[in-house]
This record gives structure tokens, sequence and C-alpha cells, in this order.
């Protein structure tokens, strides 16, 4: 195993973030951690890098206990921070070239390996630019190019594409499957499902401090296979709608945002048309139906109660 | 060493920082210099002399170097001091030498109505006349023979009054080196802001919690930044200390490198304030709150812009727990005495006040994490 946390706990005051966490990442993997804000991806990252204490429970990187080891554990590791973590008053090639002097990296070696990184993530042509001229994307790019120009085993993401476009998004997605090819575990968050499910060989779903579901992607969907998700849009939905609807057996759960009603249910053919009964004896109509397939999505959605980006 | 040529690197880069650094104290110093040159004739002292003993008469003779002396019985002294004859009157009370050489410490007495620039020289040197007299005392004790021995030695010796006046070196010019000093450690102070507002940056860009999960320990972050803001407050004093020396051709006192000592040890202090802002502010604004809230009060009360007597008793009783008035007093000591060990106690203090300033920085530190 490349990273084993056991029975990992944080506590702040009197809340526990992180509750009694357990996970392995095999060498070589893309690992997805998903959960909404508050899940504890962020409290477990930082626990990982050294930048929270440990309140129980330990953490093996590199075979190597994080509490005795930390110093060389963290030679082995790059964090690509949530937030663009970079000095606006040294140019790109400096920021990285500061980075990687950090974890000993220098003279001819350094050079090489601040060019490398900034050609890995497409800014070798902005090299003597200052940060405060980069779009979004420039700045996240240059954000792991700061992270991977020490050459880490383990490379920690967590959000790496929030709030840039399409084009520097896939260009990061790219580049997380090259490092990854190159050797390099990834230990990956993100809101974006699609991301989690494109990319990632293994995957985690973190809610309230605790790992509720792992598995690959395929292994998680299955694990509701036997339940779909029924969308509905209807003139006039009351609080007796809904009730009526959880009452009917196999509805899992019912619950409603404006004019939408969502019913998570087991796979039954005859349950739709007593939905809709139910619906047009209380005198509303049905505008639209929809019989959702499983998806990552609605995996989270079965798991955890929410969408990921109520959650947000 | 990352940090510290990052640390070299993002200050001097910045030309505002460059300006702060080498251009705006000594421009300071040569445009108040320039306004402040008047008022820094000879004055006129009187001499109530009831112990009129040998002390005394060199005492006046020390005085004479500085300022018109004119003798009075302790009758006159309102009259004298009112009527605008003499600026400033000294008293030696009857058995002042002989207590001294007893052991005591007997007050020269001092009266003024007003305060003046022209003045200051004058009290400085009579302070500082008595108080090497009371450590030669010490030394003698009790023979009054071995003390007059010493205190002509003294009189006559390298470190003494005598080879300051043979340089043809005038109050004023004194005046304006303490003056200069006061400006520069303004400036300093100034520039430890710069110094917090850099680490708040590193805070504000998230750069320094990307910096903690490397291999790179906390402490070593801290350490590396405080002497990199050192070596750049110590090149600034070098370069003012250069411009005042050889540009502006400003007397700096006998002994240039101890000066440069005491503002050293100041230096350590500025870095020392600079790292406790920054460890109690929350952002670069409140750091510079605080910078504007704290530092020109410091400044005033500690005597760098004027001197400390012409300000209220109270004022001056709150300037004792400010380093900036520690600073002055090691300035003067050195510029009037010419000798490092001449400030030694008020370097001590300051050197006690970096040490509380950088727990505080570290305190809080602790704090965050």
């Amino acid at each position: 195993m490349l990273l084993e946390m056991d029975q990992l706990v944080k506590r702040y005051h009197h809340d526990i973030v992180v509750d009694h966490l357990s996970l392995k990442i095999r060498e070589g993997e893309i690992f997805g951690l998903l959960g909404p804000n508050g899940a504890g991806k962020t409290t477990t990252i930082n626990m990982i890098t050294g930048l929270s204490k440990i309140d129980q429970g330990s953490i093996k990187i590199f075979g190597q206990d994080l509490g005795i080891n930390g110093k060389r554990i963290k030679e082995g590791i790059g964090l690509v921070p949530q937030e663009i973590a970079l000095f606006d008053d040294l140019n790109a090639w400096e920021n990285v070239a500061f980075f990687g002097g950090l974890y000993g990296l220098k003279g001819d070696l350094l050079k090489e390996r601040v060019q490398r990184s900034l050609k890995f993530v497409g800014l070798d042509e902005h090299q003597k630019k200052f940060p405060k001229k980069f779009s979004g994307g420039m700045k996240r790019r240059l954000n792991i190019a700061c992270a991977i120009v020490h050459q880490p085993k383990l490379i920690i993401m967590d959000e790496p594409t929030v709030g840039i476009d399409p084009q520097s998004r896939n260009h990061i997605l790219e580049s997380v499957r090259a490092l990854n090819r190159e050797g390099s575990t990834i230990l990956y968050t993100s809101h974006y499902m699609e991301e989690i499910d494109a990319i990632c060989s293994k995957i985690a779903i973190m809610d309230q401090g605790r790992i509720i579901a792992q598995g690959t992607s395929d292994e998680l969907k299955k694990m509701i296979s036997s339940e779909e998700r029924i969308l509905l849009t209807v003139s006039d939905i009351s609080y007796s709608m809904t009730e009526e609807i959880k009452k009917l057996k196999g509805v899992i759960d019912c619950h409603t945002k404006g004019q939408e009603i969502t019913i998570l249910a087991k796979k039954d053919s005859a349950l739709i048309g007593q939905i809709s009964l139910i619906i047009s004896n209380l005198g509303a109509e049905i505008h639209s139906l929809q019989v959702d397939k499983v998806t990552l999505e609605s995996v989270f959605l079965t798991l955890t109660g929410k969408t990921l980006r109520d959650a947000e | 060493m990352i940090i510290l040529k990052n640390c070299f690197k993002r200050m001097l880069r910045s030309k505002l920082s460059l300006l702060l650094i080498l251009v705006l104290p000594p421009l300071m110093i040569s445009l108040l210099l320039g306004v402040g040159n008047n008022g820094t004739g000879y004055p006129n002292v009187g001499l109530v002399d009831q112990d009129e003993s040998l002390l005394a008469k060199q005492l006046k003779e020390v005085l004479e170097d500085h300022a018109s002396i004119t003798m009075l019985q302790e009758e006159e002294i309102n009259q004298a001091l009112s009527g605008g004859r003499v600026s400033l009157v000294f008293e030696l009370e009857k058995g002042f030498t002989e207590e001294l050489i007893n052991g005591n410490s007997p007050v020269l007495h001092s009266y003024k109505i007003q305060e003046s620039n022209s003045i200051i020289p004058v009290q400085l040197a009579a302070d500082a006349y008595v108080r090497a007299a009371k450590n030669l005392a010490i030394m003698a004790e009790g023979d009054t023979e071995v003390f007059y021995e010493r205190l002509q030695l003294y009189q006559e010796g390298p470190l003494g009054l005598e080879i300051i006046q043979s340089n043809g070196v005038d109050g004023g010019i004194i005046e304006r080196a303490i003056f200069s000093m006061g400006i520069l450690g303004m400036n300093m102070l100034f520039l430890s802001m710069y110094s917090s507002i850099h680490l708040l940056k590193d805070r504000e860009n998230r750069t320094f919690y990307r910096i903690q999960t490397s291999p790179l320990p906390q402490w070593n972050y801290l350490i590396q930044n405080i002497v990199g803001f050192l070596v750049i407050m110590l090149i600034q004093i070098s370069g003012v200390f250069f411009i005042l020396n050889f540009v502006l051709d400003l007397y700096l006192g006998v002994d240039v490198p101890a000066l440069f000592g005491v503002m050293s040890v100041f230096a350590v202090v500025c870095v020392a304030f600079g790292v406790a802002v920054a460890s109690l502010s929350r952002n670069k604004r409140q750091a510079g709150a605080t910078a504007s809230m704290l530092i020109t009060p410091m400044a005033m009360l500690g005597g760098m812009l004027w001197p400390r007597e012409i300000m209220p008793e109270l004022f001056q009783h709150i300037g004792i727990f400010l380093p900036t008035t520690w600073l002055m007093d090691a300035v003067t000591h050195v510029v009037i005495n010419g000798s490092i060990m001449a400030a030694a106690w008020e370097m001590s203090i300051l050197i006690l006040f970096s040490i509380v300033l950088f727990l505080l920085g570290s305190w809080r530190k602790v704090l965050i994490s």
C-alpha cells in the first residue's frame, strides 16, 4: 500500500470532523475522494500533508509512519491545494523553481525539472510572465507545476479544476492521466462527478467524516443497480402528495425542490403508474417524467441523501 | 537557504522597498536637518556653585566648551531664567563632591523654563561628566586624592569629552548626529512593517501553507525570513551611514562603528517588532493600521523627532516602556562618549525588547497551529 489511513480521528473542539476513517490507496492508482463540503476531505488531506495534527489513529505513507518519518515522507508528496498558492511577485519560472528548491533541487537539475514541469502543464512559453497576468486556468496549471516539480510519488489534488474553462479542465485531466502513466499515485478530490468517473480507478465516498462506500466506479454503481431515480415535474406539489408517494411499496426516499419531485425507489415497472395515479387524484398535472440510469451522482445521492451541488 | 534567497529577491525587486530602504532615510535626514538647523547657537548657562570644590571648577570648564557660563547665587536663579539672561541653570549643592567621593549619588540640579535644542548638548555634557565622576569615585573608594588624580586623567584621556572638543565638534553637530539616527530609527521601524506585510502576504496567498507541506520545518522558514529582514536592515543602515558620512558629510561621533553597532541592535528589535505585528495581525490591512497607530507615537515618545525633555513628564515616563527611547539614549551616549560600552545598559534593554517581541510573535504562531 502506498497510503494507509487507520482509524483516523480529528476533532475541532467538540466536533468530530474525521471520524475513525480508514482508507488504503495502492501504488499507481488514481484515487477519487468524493464528498460534500464539510465532509472532512480537506481535513483528511491536511493530516496527510502534515498541516493538521492527528488526534487519533495513524497514517502510513510509502510504508512509513507519518508521525515518525514525516520529513522523509513529505519529500515524496506533492500537494495541489484547492486555493491557488503562488507568489504574485515571482514569475512562473521563479515560482516553480522556489517550490523545487524547497525539496532540495538545485543547479542544472532544478532548471531541467522546472522546464519540464512548465512544459508539462503547457506554460513553457509563459515562464517569464507573472501570475497576475494569467487566466484562472493558467494559474491552476501553474499551481500544478509547482506541486510536481520534484517528481513526487504521491500527488494530492484538492479540487484542481474549480472555476476554470473547459479547455483548461481538459488539459488538467489529461495531465493527471499522464502523471499517473509516469508512475505517480494520485489522490484526487472533486465536486465534479464526471471528472471522478472519467479518471479515477478507485473512488471513496465520504460524508460527515466517514467513508460510507468505496470501490471502482462500476462497483459503486452496482451497489444501487436495483434502484432507480425518478424525476417528475408537477404542477402543484403538496405535502400529502409526497407523503402518499413515500407510503408506496418500493419507495426509498422522496423529496421535493420547487416543482420537482425526486424519488429513489426499487426498480418496479408498476411504481410509475401508482405515482401518476396519486398525483392526478390530488388534482395535479405531470409536466415531465424522467427515469435516470445509475450514475455516480445517483450513487452519491443514494448514500448521502444530498447532491454534491446542494452540498456546495 | 531558498527562503532567504526568495526574501531578498522579493524585497529588493520592489521599487517601493528600495525607496524605503535606501532613498527615504537620507532624504528625510537631509531635509529635516536643513529645516532644523536653526536655534543651535551657543547658549547662556548659569551655574550656582555652593560646593566650591575642584570638581565644580572642572565641571565649569567642561560646560564652557558648550556654553557661555554665568556664575549665579541661588536666589538669582528665578530672575536669571525669567529675564532670559540664561536658558539653563545648574546648581551644585554644598557637599556635592564629598558625597560623590563617599560613594553616594548626589543630584546635579538643573533649572530651565523652556526647552531649546541648543541646551541639550550642555545637559548631555554635564550628565556625562557627573556620571564619569561617580564611576571614578567608586573606584577611588573614598580617597579624595586618588579621585582627583583619576578625574584629571579622565579629562585628558582619549575617551573623555576633550577629544570631542579637540576635533572641533560643537553641540549642534552632536545634536544633528543624534537626530539623524532618530530619523533612521523611525525609517527602520517603517521598514519592519514591510517585513510584516511580506510575512502576511505569504499567509494571504496561501504559499505559507504550501511551504508547510514541504519538508522544510516551520521554524526554519521563520528563521530564514528573520535573517533576510535583518540583512536588508543592515544594508539600509550601511547605506545611510555611507551617505551621511561621505555624501552629506555629517559628523556621526568619534566611534562610528559603535554607533553602527547600536543601530544594528535596534535592527534586531525592528525585525522582532515586524514579526510580532505579522503574528498578531489577521491581514495586511490590519498590519498597516497597526503600523500607523504604533510607529509614529513610538517615534515621538521615544525622542526620535524631538528631544524627550520637551514633552510633559507623563509622556516621558510612558517613553520608558518603548524601545525607541532606549535607542535614542544609547545613540546619545555613544555619540557623546564615543564608546559602545557607554550604551551597554541601553543595548541590554533593547535586546530584552527584541526577546519579548519575538516571544510575542511565536506565541501567536502556537495559537494558530
